[in-house]
């Protein structure tokens, strides 16, 4: 598989998850990985793994996007505890995104962004609705 | 440190809108003449200029490096120290910072800021597709658009405080209808609420007509020190605070504020010995409807989740309590990247010279502009501002 951003994920026994970083002198988590802790500038940094239900902050239906995605798509920011927030595209509901409301839970899923000049398929993380909302 | 007080002394600006048949130089020439004139200064007597052009569409329309000097060589300003500046959306503001800073700490007298940009040289498929390495979460690959950003920051606004799809096009009609008396904008027809509540939906609940246009076009001002200003004009308007930050991009706070907007407020407010309740008029960065609504609450104009009833209520509009966007706004004008920080000073220094006719503010004494430069990840880039009083 082909993917946008390949160091953003890792594939682990429960399927890719997204990764930062945890400093291992402050603490400070940050996505995604830098050279060093934008907090405390310490380079003693390790992998941080996040997990794949994050909270829907806000969103918008986008209609005329940008030229190589298919439109509409719906891109929003996905927050997670650690104080971190991921922008994304979201999927697996309503196509003009009228399901969704801010501050839902969300899930994160691998997902076709779009195709290369080869024809080969690009993948990358997106988030669906989560377990909760869909109940 | 002990700075010098500056005062803008002339202003000058092209018509802002589509000039394919116009050089970019010929537009700037035609401010920077406008502005020299209006300043009563011999263009032999400036000693520094600083020329803002962000340059982001120069790929088919040549050779635009070192541009001020290009420029000002047609109109005979020679010899001096001249250099350009770029800061996304709120390059003009840095030019304009440039020169009252060089002032102000004495270095210089008088001194030129301009700004220009031809944005029709590209089309817009290649601007939305100018794809590049350098954010690290790859947001725009992933489809962050500039409208994006702020259908996402209207859909919290509305989701946390009420704010519905009318309060949005209220801004637009407020602005549109200012900018149908201003000769100079780029979109000079009013709208009602229905006709942009029906435009085109670009990035929901953003119609077309909450977007800003672009454009081409080019502003100009010149700049003194107090003393040397008083040598040509009675009636100086005083740059009584200026003010630049940076995001904080602080991914705990919710999408409605931006630290580096409260920041430069609360900085300038300090700096020029004012609150937001003394301000009679105002420029804000209204590239997009929800934004200038946040400002108003960023700038501390009301409080959290009360720019709903400011607008609601007319309280920005004339007669209001502080009159936000009489230009027109970037909704009107359309927003030529180079020339907008620019444009809103201008715009201001004739509010209190009471030079601006049907859109006057009656009897306006303090004035604040505030500009808005780039986005990366989850804020504006920069946050440009300075308090004028005449």
């Amino acid at each position: 598989m082909k993917f946008f951003r390949p160091n953003v994920l890792k594939e682990t026994e429960d399927g890719y998850v997204l990764v930062g970083q945890k400093c291992k002198c402050c603490g400070k988590i940050a996505y995604p990985k830098r050279r060093v802790c934008p907090e405390c500038f310490s380079d003693e940094l390790e992998e941080y793994v996040f997990p794949k239900q994050g909270i829907l902050h806000t969103y918008s239906c986008t209609y005329l996007g940008e030229p190589h995605l298919a439109a509409p798509y719906i891109f929003g920011f996905v927050d997670f505890p650690e104080k971190v927030r991921v922008p994304a595209l979201i999927t697996g509901c309503d196509p003009e995104g009228k399901d969704l409301r801010c501050d839902m839970p969300v899930e994160m899923v691998i997902d076709v962004l779009n195709v290369d000049e080869n024809g080969e398929r690009i993948y990358t993380y997106k988030f669906i609705p989560g377990k909760e909302a869909q109940a | 440190m002990n700075l010098r007080k500056v005062c803008i002394v002339g202003i000058g600006e092209t018509k802002f809108g589509k000039s394919m048949d116009r050089s970019i130089t010929d537009l700037a020439n035609e401010a920077c003449i406008a502005a020299i004139r209006d300043a009563g200064v011999s263009h032999k007597k400036i000693q520094i200029a600083t020329g803002a052009y962000a340059a982001q569409w120069n790929g088919p329309a040549g050779q635009y490096f070192a541009l001020p000097q290009v420029i000002l060589r047609e109109i005979g300003i020679t010899k001096i120290p001249m250099l350009r500046v770029e800061d996304g959306c709120a390059t003009g503001s840095v030019a304009f910072r440039d020169i009252w800073y060089r002032i102000a700490t004495g270095e210089y007298d008088i001194g030129l800021a301009f700004g220009m940009e031809k944005m029709n040289a590209a089309d817009s498929s290649s601007i939305r597709g100018q794809i590049s390495d350098h954010d690290s979460e790859g947001e725009s690959e992933l489809g962050l658009t500039a409208a994006t950003i702020y259908g996402m920051m209207a859909n919290r606004m509305m989701y946390q405080y009420g704010m519905t799809r009318e309060d949005l096009a209220r801004v637009v009609v407020k602005n549109r209808r200012f900018g149908s008396m201003n000769p100079n904008a780029q979109f000079r027809d009013a709208v009602t609420i229905e006709e942009v509540l029906n435009a085109r939906m670009i990035s929901d609940p953003l119609t077309l007509f909450m977007c800003c246009g672009r454009g081409d076009g080019a502003t100009a001002c010149i700049l003194m020190d107090e003393k040397t200003a008083r040598q040509y004009t009675d009636h100086p308007i005083y740059v009584a605070a200026n003010v630049l930050t940076s995001g904080s991009y602080d991914d705990a706070s919710d999408y409605v504020t931006f630290e580096s907007d409260v920041v430069a407020a609360k900085q300038a407010y300090e700096m020029a010995g004012v609150g937001p309740d003394d301000i009679d008029v105002a420029e804000l960065h209204d590239s997009f409807a929800p934004a200038e609504l946040k400002h108003y609450e960023d700038l501390g104009f009301c409080g959290r989740g009360e720019s709903i009833r400011m607008i609601r209520d007319g309280e920005t509009d004339l007669g209001g309590k502080i009159v936000v966007n009489t230009s027109g706004g970037l909704l009107s004008k359309g927003h030529i990247i180079g020339a907008t920080g620019i444009s809103q000073i201008n715009y201001l220094v004739r509010q209190l010279r009471d030079e601006s006719g049907p859109r006057q503010v009656a009897g306006a004494k303090v004035a604040l502009q505030h500009n808005s430069g780039g986005f990366i990840h989850n804020e504006f880039c920069a946050c440009a501002m300075n308090i004028l009083t005449r």
